[in-house]
C-alpha cells in the first residue's frame, strides 16, 4: 500500500514538476519573442516589405546572442546537450525572400499546441540528432508571424533540473519517512495484536487440557478481537458449566445406581447362603456375576465422566508401557508368554489413570490370547512425529467381524457366554477418543496388533 | 448365631477376627435402611458388641459424643454428608475424634477417594462391598489404631524372619543360617504389608491399594495379577528359606476367596 502510494505521489510530483519546467521554458521563450518583436519595432530599417534573407540571418544571429545573454541563467547548447539541463535557446526565422535561418526542425516538427502556456506556444519533441547528437530533448516553442516574418523562438525544457531533483528527493524522503513510521506503527500494533491473540490461544489451550481457570483478556486492541475474546470467554464459561454439570450428574448417577446394586448384591449373598439346593446356589452365583459385570460397565462409564478425568498432565508413554509390562510379567510367565518392550521416550498429554487403564487393558488382552511361548510386543515410538503405542500379540488374531464393528462382535460373544478379544477394546477406544487419539486394529499374521495413534 | 459361628472352621482367619472385634462398638451412618441393616448384621455376626445405626450426619455427630472404636460413614447422605460429618467429628475433639473412619460410598471415582482421604477418612471403600473386604479393612484400621496408641519401634519379628522397616530388609535367622532375603521393592512391600497384619487376613484389593501405588485404579483382573505375583514370591521365599520345613511352605497362604495371610511362625522353634 505504502509503496503504491509512494509511486503514485512520485508520478504526480514528476508530472507537476514537468509542467512547471515547461512553463519556465515557455516564459523564457515568450520573453525572447517579445525582445524580438520590440527589436523589430525599433529597427526602422527592417520593414515588412523590404525584409530579405540577409535580414533573417541577421535577426537569427541577434536572437542567438540575446538568448545566450549574460542575464539569463541559460546554459549553452553544448552544455544542454551534455547534461540534459534545459534553458538553451533555439530559433528559426523565415523571411518571404530567400533561405530561412536557424534550426529547420522547428518548422518541420510541429509538436503539440499548449494553449495553457500562451498563444502559439507548442511543445516540440526533438529526437536524438535533431538538436543534440546524443539526446532527445523537449523544446517549448513560440510560433508567431511578425509582418512577413515567420518566427519560432524556443527554449529547451529542463528535464533533469535541480528543482525536479529536489522535488523528487523531498517526496522520496517523505515517502521513506512515512514508510518507516508506518512500519513501526504496524509492528507495534501487530505485536499488541499478536500478544492479545496469544492470550486467547493460551486460555483455549489450558481449557483443552481441562483447566478452566484462565479467561482471555478483553482488551481493546481491535474491535474484531474484542468481540472474538468475548465469544471465546462465553464459550469457555458455558463449557465449564456443562462439565461441572456432567461431573455432578455423574456423581448423582453413581449414587443412584450403586445403592440398589449394593443392596441387590447383599441380598444375593444372603440368598446364596440360605439356598438349600446346588441349583439355587448356582443361580444366585450367576446373578451375582451379572451384577459384577453391570457394576464394571457402570464403573467404566463413570470413569470416563469423572471430573478428575478432565485434567490432563504429561504422561510418558514409554514408562507407562514399561510399567504395564512389569505388572503383567509374572502372569505372562505363568502362561509361558514373553513380554517385550521396544520404547523410545515419548510423552503425551493425558489423564494418567485413563491411559493406564487403556494400556493395561491392551496388554491384558494380548497376554490372555497369546499361545504358549508367544511374544507380546509393546512398542512406543513416533510415527511421522506423532506419538504411537502399539501392542502386538501372536494369538489367533481378531475376528474379522471385530475389525468392522467391535461393539457388536463383543456383545455377541458375551451373549454366547465366551470371552472375546474385544471385551476391553470398546473401553480402550473410548479412552483414546477422549485423548484425541485413534485406535486401529490390524492383522499381524499371526496375531493382532492394536495401535493407538495420538495427534500430539 | 452361635450355631453358625460354631460351624466355621477354627482355622478360618476370619473366624479368628472375632477376638479382635469382641467388645468393639461401631457407629454406622447409612441412610438406606436395608443396607444399614445388612452391614450392622454382618458386623454383629463377626463379633462386634454393638453397632449404633444412624441415618443422618446430624444424628451421627450427636451419637459421636459416646466413644466408638470405628466409624463407618456413607459419603452421600441427605443433609450433612459423610465427609462433612467426619470433619466435624474430627475437629470436635470428642471421644471419637481419633477413631478410625471408613468411608463407605457409592462414589467410587479417584477424585472422591482423594477427597475422602484428605477429609480425614482412614480408608475409602466403594459400594457394593463384600463382607470379606469390609471385615478385613475394619480389622486393619483397628490394628492401626492400636499401633498408634502403643507404637512399637524397631523391627518386626515373625519366627525366624526379622523385618526391618528402616533398612527395608527381610532377614532370615535359623539354625546357623543367617541371610538377607533378596526381594524386589514390590515384593518387599507385599511382605511388609502381610507381616504387619500379624496373621490377620489382608484382602487383595487392600494389597493392591498399598503396594501397587503407581496404578491409580483397580484393573479388572487384578486378582490374577496379584496371584501370579504372589506365586512367584512364594517360590522366592521357599528357595531362600529352605530350612523351614515343607509343611510351612508356602509362607503366604490364602484365606477365603480374596485374602492372603503371612503364616504366623511365632511358635516355630527351628
Amino acid at each position: 500500500m505504502a509503496a503504491v502510494a509512494l509511486t503514485g505521489s512520485l508520478m504526480a510530483t514528476s508530472t507537476a514538476v514537468r509542467m512547471d519546467q515547461r512553463e519556465k521554458a515557455a516564459l523564457a521563450a515568450l520573453n525572447d519573442y517579445s525582445s524580438m518583436a520590440s527589436k523589430l519595432g525599433g529597427e526602422s530599417s527592417l520593414t515588412a516589405a523590404s525584409i530579405t534573407e540577409a535580414d533573417a540571418a541577421y535577426l537569427s544571429g541577434w536572437l542567438s546572442a540575446c538568448q545566450a545573454g549574460p542575464t539569463r541563467e541559460a546554459g549553452s547548447l553544448a552544455e544542454t546537450c551534455r547534461t540534459g539541463q534545459g534553458g538553451a535557446g533555439v530559433r528559426f526565422i523565415r523571411a518571404p525572400v530567400g533561405k530561412p535561418a536557424g534550426l529547420a526542425a522547428l518548422e518541420t516538427v510541429r509538436g503539440e499546441r499548449v494553449p495553457r502556456l500562451g498563444d502559439g506556444v507548442y511543445v516540440v519533441q526533438l529526437e536524438r540528432g535533431m538538436l543534440c547528437p546524443s539526446r532527445a530533448v523537449e523544446v517549448v516553442v513560440v510560433r508567431q508571424s511578425v509582418g512577413a516574418l515567420d518566427i519560432a523562438v524556443g527554449r529547451v525544457v529542463d528535464r533533469s533540473g535541480q528543482a525536479w531533483g529536489w522535488a523528487v528527493a523531498a517526496v522520496a524522503a517523505a515517502g521513506v519517512l512515512l514508510l518507516a513510521f508506518g512500519l513501526t506503527a504496524a509492528t507495534f500494533a501487530r505485536r499488541r495484536l499478536t500478544s492479545a491473540v496469544a492470550d486467547v490461544s493460551r486460555a483455549l489451550d489450558l481449557a483443552s487440557v481441562g483447566d478452566f481457570s484462565v479467561r482471555a483478556p478483553e482488551t481493546a486492541v481491535a474491535p474484531e478481537l474484542t468481540e472474538l475474546t468475548g465469544q471465546v470467554n462465553l464459550t469457555l464459561d458455558r463449557l465449564e458449566e456443562l462439565l461441572s454439570w456432567l461431573r455432578d450428574s455423574a456423581d448423582q448417577l453413581a449414587h443412584d445406581f450403586r445403592t440398589p446394586l449394593a443392596r441387590a448384591s447383599a441380598r444375593l449373598d444372603r440368598l446364596k447362603e440360605a439356598s438349600t439346593t446346588p441349583e439355587a446356589r448356582a443361580l444366585a452365583e450367576e446373578a451375582r456375576a451379572d451384577l459384577t459385570r453391570l457394576t464394571r460397565a457402570m464403573n467404566e462409564a463413570m470413569t470416563l465422566r469423572d471430573g478428575e478425568a478432565w485434567v490432563f498432565e504429561t504422561v510418558r508413554l514409554d514408562r507407562l508401557a514399561a510399567s504395564a509390562a512389569e505388572l503383567y510379567q509374572p502372569l505372562a510367565e505363568e502362561r509361558g508368554v514373553v513380554i517385550r518392550v521396544e520404547a523410545s521416550p515419548v510423552s503425551v498429554l493425558g489423564v494418567r489413570s485413563l491411559l493406564q487403564r487403556a494400556v493395561t487393558n491392551l496388554v491384558d488382552n494380548a497376554v490372555k490370547f497369546s499361545p504358549e511361548g508367544g511374544v507380546v510386543t509393546l512398542s512406543v515410538r513416533r510415527d511421522d512425529g506423532k506419538p504411537a503405542l502399539s501392542v502386538a500379540d501372536q494369538g489367533p488374531g481378531l475376528d474379522p467381524e471385530l475389525l468392522d464393528d467391535p461393539a457388536r462382535a463383543v456383545s455377541r460373544a458375551a451373549d454366547e457366554g465366551r470371552e472375546s478379544h474385544g471385551m476391553g477394546l470398546a473401553f480402550v477406544r473410548a479412552i483414546l477418543k477422549r485423548h484425541g487419539a485413534a485406535m486401529t486394529i490390524d492383522d499381524a499374521r499371526p496375531g493382532a496388533v492394536v495401535t493407538a495413534r495420538f495427534s500430539r | 448365631m452361635d450355631g453358625e459361628a460354631a460351624g466355621i472352621d477354627g482355622d478360618d482367619p476370619f473366624a479368628q477376627l472375632r477376638e479382635v472385634f469382641a467388645g468393639r462398638r461401631a457407629l454406622l451412618l447409612e441412610d438406606d435402611p436395608a443396607l444399614s441393616e445388612h452391614v450392622a448384621e454382618r458386623l454383629l455376626r463377626a463379633g462386634f458388641e454393638a453397632v449404633e445405626r444412624v441415618e443422618s450426619g446430624e444424628a451421627a455427630i450427636a451419637a459421636a459424643t459416646a466413644p466408638f472404636d470405628v466409624l463407618i460413614l456413607d459419603r452421600l447422605t441427605a443433609g450433612l454428608d459423610g465427609l462433612e460429618t467426619l470433619k466435624r467429628v474430627r475437629v470436635g475433639g470428642g471421644p471419637c475424634a481419633d477413631a478410625p473412619a471408613l468411608m463407605l460410598t457409592a462414589l467410587g471415582g479417584e477424585r472422591q477417594k482423594v477427597e475422602g482421604l484428605l477429609g480425614g477418612a482412614d480408608d475409602y471403600l466403594s459400594k457394593p462391598v463384600g463382607d470379606e473386604e469390609l471385615l478385613a479393612r475394619i480389622a486393619a484400621q483397628l490394628r492401626r489404631a492400636a499401633r498408634r496408641a502403643a507404637p512399637v519401634s524397631g523391627d518386626l519379628v515373625n519366627g525366624p524372619f526379622r523385618l526391618s522397616f528402616g533398612a527395608r530388609t527381610l532377614k532370615f535367622d535359623a539354625a546357623g543360617a543367617s541371610r538377607l532375603i533378596d526381594l524386589s521393592p514390590l515384593e518387599f512391600a507385599i511382605v511388609c504389608e502381610l507381616m504387619t497384619a500379624r496373621g490377620q487376613p489382608v484382602t487383595k484389593t487392600m494389597l493392591w491399594d498399598r503396594c501397587w501405588v503407581e496404578w491409580r485404579f483397580l484393573p479388572d483382573n487384578f486378582v490374577n495379577i496379584i496371584d501370579a505375583r504372589i506365586s512367584a514370591l512364594r517360590r522366592r521365599l521357599k528357595e531362600q528359606a529352605s530350612e523351614l520345613g515343607d509343611d510351612l511352605h508356602p509362607l503366604i497362604v490364602s484365606a477365603r476367596s480374596q485374602s492372603l495371610i503371612f503364616r504366623d511362625l511365632s511358635v516355630w522353634t527351628g
